[in-house]
């Protein structure tokens, strides 16, 4: 397992990640045009799932894909559930903070999950393709539940546009939509487009990554204020207990090692794309610097670093 | 233009809110039946939770615009209290400034 950390921490992606990050604690003003972040975002995602759904492309829908989807849905509800508990503890953060936060902790990083796919190709690890899918379907749950959680009652015209603008962001819209595309075309479809969508793929996850590790970087400088030990102690021990959690219910449904690496990642990433901008319309009293610095400045950049390997490393010794 | 050209006091209200709010303010805007506005990208700035910048964002939340609507004073008090119900929790800042412009039908 030290060796599989090793090799993900000296990888590309995370080298410049780490240029990101402390080239701007430095002081470097070093970052991508907004657009061209969007773009390269959006380019990601694009490719993840199209790969995914070439990979399924023939398959149908079986009863595997059914309980893997179904466990994502059961993780993204009920972990901020256990995030709210947590943060009741070891916070003194108000109601509405505390479940804002706990809708980042219950949905999931996109990012995070193409960097994991990264790491198991890299390690040989084979994952099934409709890994893509769960991921879509994790991202909406937690916010309804945190909205629960926070017991603000909004109006119901309001609550609507807030679900069709959260299920129809950009990046849920663009990844969904590149998996059924490269479920239809099939592996004709992918051998048209894989000299832009397979092979230039890392070098732009490089590139994305060298700039989140520059936002991720001013998120920590100016949202360092906000961070109690209890907070810091939270973002470290909240994404441990869902990659656990997740590996219990991957063991459960009998899971395979690269799915349930996959899952753990899921379950221990936090948004900072689409649950943030949900929260401003639906929780506007909760504080964006304590939820973005917490999911964005401190989970984010050590599932990269350590957690992903970790959880790959847990799944393959426990399920292999 | 000239300077004998003749102009009309309008009010504009300006409006800096948050990215994510930009739908729903344009719903409320079509509905009170504001016939134009102008959205602009704010780039950057400093409010009380610290600097914020537009660069290397790829979320919407923590980007800031800036509406321009420009009204008849006649409309201004039922627009401001249906901007204040969207934005009222939010973070932002509504200002009101007395302007003149040369095509009063527009308006």
């Amino acid at each position: 397992m030290l060796n599989l950390a090793l090799t993900n921490l000296l990888s590309p992606p995370i080298l410049f990640f780490a240029l990101g990050l402390f080239g701007s604690l430095a002081g470097s003003r070093l970052t991508l045009p907004e657009a061209v972040a969007k773009t390269l975002s959006l380019y990601l995602m694009l490719s993840i799932g199209f790969k995914g759904g070439v990979a399924l492309a023939g398959h149908g829908i079986s009863a595997d894909i059914i309980l893997a989807a179904g466990t994502g849905v059961f993780l993204s509800a009920t972990l901020p559930l256990l995030a709210f508990g947590l943060l009741s503890v070891l916070s003194g953060l108000t109601r509405i903070d505390k479940a804002a936060v706990a809708a980042h902790y219950g949905s999931i990083s996109i990012v995070t999950f193409v960097a994991a796919t990264e790491t198991l190709r890299a390690a040989g690890v084979v994952f099934d393709g409709y890994m893509v899918a769960v991921a879509a379907i994790m991202e909406t749950p937690a916010i309804l539940v945190a909205l629960l959680l926070a017991g603000t009652g909004r109006r119901r015209e309001e609550g609507e546009s807030l679900m069709q603008e959260v299920m129809l962001n950009s990046s849920v819209v663009v990844l969904t939509g590149a998996f059924l595309i490269g479920m239809i075309t099939g592996p004709k479809g992918m051998e048209d487009i894989s000299a832009f969508i397979v092979d230039p793929f890392k070098g732009v996850l490089c590139l994305f990554l060298l700039d989140m590790g520059a936002v991720a970087a001013r998120g920590l400088l100016t949202g360092s204020k906000f961070l109690r030990p209890g907070l810091i102690f939270f973002a470290i021990t909240m994404p441990t207990l869902s990659a656990l959690i997740a590996l219990g219910l991957a063991m459960f449904i009998g899971m395979q090692a690269g799915n349930a690496a996959v899952l753990m990642t899921l379950a221990a990433s936090a948004s900072y794309i689409a649950v943030p901008a949900a929260m401003r319309l639906a929780l506007p009293q909760a504080n964006p610097a304590v939820y973005l610095t917490l999911s964005l400045g401190i989970t984010f950049p050590l599932n990269l670093a350590i957690g992903i390997p970790a959880w790959l490393g847990l799944a393959t010794w426990v399920l292999a | 233009m000239g300077a004998g050209m003749k102009t009309y006091a309008k009010k504009q209200v300006q409006i800096i809110c948050e990215m994510p709010l930009v739908k729903r303010l344009r719903t409320h805007l079509q509905r009170a039946s504001i016939s134009g506005y102008t959205i602009l990208p704010a780039i950057g700035g400093r409010g009380s939770e610290g600097e914020w910048s537009r660069e290397g964002m790829i979320g919407d939340a923590g980007q800031m615009v800036i509406f321009l609507v420009v009204i008849d004073e006649a409309q201004l008090d039922a627009v401001l209290e249906d901007i204040y119900s969207v934005i009222s929790d939010q973070i932002g800042i509504v200002t009101v400034t007395d302007v003149n412009v040369v095509r009063p039908e527009r308006f």
